[in-house]
């Protein structure tokens, strides 16, 4: 019954959605982006031009996607009560201890790069802190002997550092505000956006990544901790 | 170009089928975790590199492992019908 | 041939879904089966701003013709956003289950004294 029901919806929307598509015609045809890029790199300095829209023309978004993760993180903390904390109850054999041990400094090398090099190569400061984070979190799980957790960081170090980060980002957008612009402006406050393609390039992006890939790393690494701690 | 997309998303579909309709549930978690691996080689045949990276990094890595610790966390379920 | 190619594999996707959001009742069946979803969206919007023939919006040459760049980051932001309400629903599923002793939608409704 239930299952003659969802092939029913679900049936349904497939044939309305080929529908749709094939009355609408192909969308590839429709749509012709005006080529907005190149300005990018003249109004910000920065090659990436994804990083330029996260981190300099919709910056209050990314402010409000930080608040988010830090909301997530809050309430998963709630939910956990530290004092029963218990880890997964999976016995590693050595083959892995080992492996993980080789592999970490170049997973956490290859988070930092992506943060510091996110305005001139694809990654960001989102990206790096998730690569960070799942650093943090393989060494929670491969190192916790015997239920007793391990981890890179104490988990206050961590919240330091979060709000440590948080701190930065907002106060970093205050320069604009106090030059005459607006706030997280850019390159209307006369910081100097350097040579485009060079790592010192795009005025206050950099700093921003480096904030929000702290952020967000340490952010995600708190709510698996709590999910484990759960 | 236009096979490798063709081939792609029909992988994408079928793993999407399988993770839904197959009986464990470790199965399907595991089966997302590939379902996000071909969504973002699906993102780099679109021209989007930094979505495809995070798309991989967090789809198939992180979201994976809080699948797999959430399913630890509740295994020991009421009885055994669908683990 | 790519844009349709992607769109009906969204549709189909958004199909499988909403059958496993309906049958299932398994709480963590039904995170992924959400999962999914989003991931059908995400292609959707990403699909927005391709153009055949363009770059990776990253500016080497200037005489190149690039793929818009406003659903990549918008996408980005989506992607970090549901794996954080992903770790919240499973939280909330964990919490459910220390509870009420049962990870099955349906039998949340049965009082348990």
């Amino acid at each position: 019954m239930r299952r003659t029901l969802a092939l029913l919806i679900s049936g349904s929307i497939v044939a309305l959605g080929v529908t749709t598509l094939m009355l609408t015609g192909t969308l590839s045809d429709a749509i012709r982006p005006v080529d907005y890029t190149l300005r990018t790199v003249r109004d910000t300095g920065a090659i990436n031009a994804v990083t330029a829209i996260l981190f300099d023309y919709r910056a209050l978004d990314t402010l409000g996607e930080a608040t988010v993760i830090f909301a997530a993180s809050s309430v998963l903390a709630f939910l956990a009560p530290r004092s029963s904390a218990s880890m997964l109850s999976v016995r590693l054999s050595m083959l892995i201890l080992y492996g993980i041990a080789f592999l970490l400094p170049f997973i956490m090398v290859f988070g930092f790069g992506t943060i510091v090099f996110g305005h001139v190569s694809p990654g960001g400061g989102f990206t790096g802190g998730v690569m960070l984070s799942s650093s943090v979190v393989i060494f929670a799980v491969v190192y916790s002997v015997g239920g007793q957790q391990s981890y890179v960081l104490p988990i206050l170090v961590k919240k330091y550092v979060e709000n440590a980060a948080m701190f930065v980002f907002v106060s970093l957008g205050f320069i604009g505000l106090f030059s005459g612009g607006a706030y997280l402006a850019n390159a209307l406050t006369g910081i100097p956006l350097g040579e485009p393609g060079s790592l010192l390039s795009g005025g206050l992006i950099p700093l921003l990544n480096i904030a929000t890939g702290f952020k967000v790393g340490m952010g995600l690494a708190l709510i698996i901790i709590s999910l484990f701690a759960e | 170009m236009i096979w490798v997309t063709l081939a792609l998303v029909t992988l994408l579909v079928v793993i999407a089928f399988y993770a839904v309709i197959c009986r464990s549930v470790i199965a399907a978690i595991v089966a997302v975790g590939v379902f996000s691996f071909v969504v973002s080689a699906i993102f780099v045949a679109l021209r989007a590199p930094d979505v495809a990276m995070t798309q991989a990094v967090v789809g198939a890595g992180l979201t994976t492992a809080f699948f797999v610790i959430a399913l630890d966390k509740t295994e020991a379920a009421d009885d055994q019908e669908s683990r | 041939m790519l844009a349709p190619t992607i769109l009906t594999g969204a549709i189909v996707l958004t199909g499988c879904a909403f059958y496993g959001l309906i049958t299932h009742r398994h709480m963590i069946r039904l995170v992924i089966c959400l999962n999914i979803l989003d991931s059908a969206v995400l292609l959707v919007i990403v699909l927005l701003g391709y153009e055949p023939d363009a770059a990776a919006p990253i500016v080497r040459q200037a005489d190149l013709q690039y793929v818009l760049g406003l659903p990549h980051a918008l996408s980005l932001t989506a992607i970090v956003i549901s794996a954080c309400t992903t770790a919240l629903m499973l939280g909330y599923a964990v919490r459910v289950h220390r509870l009420r002793g049962t990870v099955y939608v349906d039998r949340l409704t049965r009082w348990r004294g």
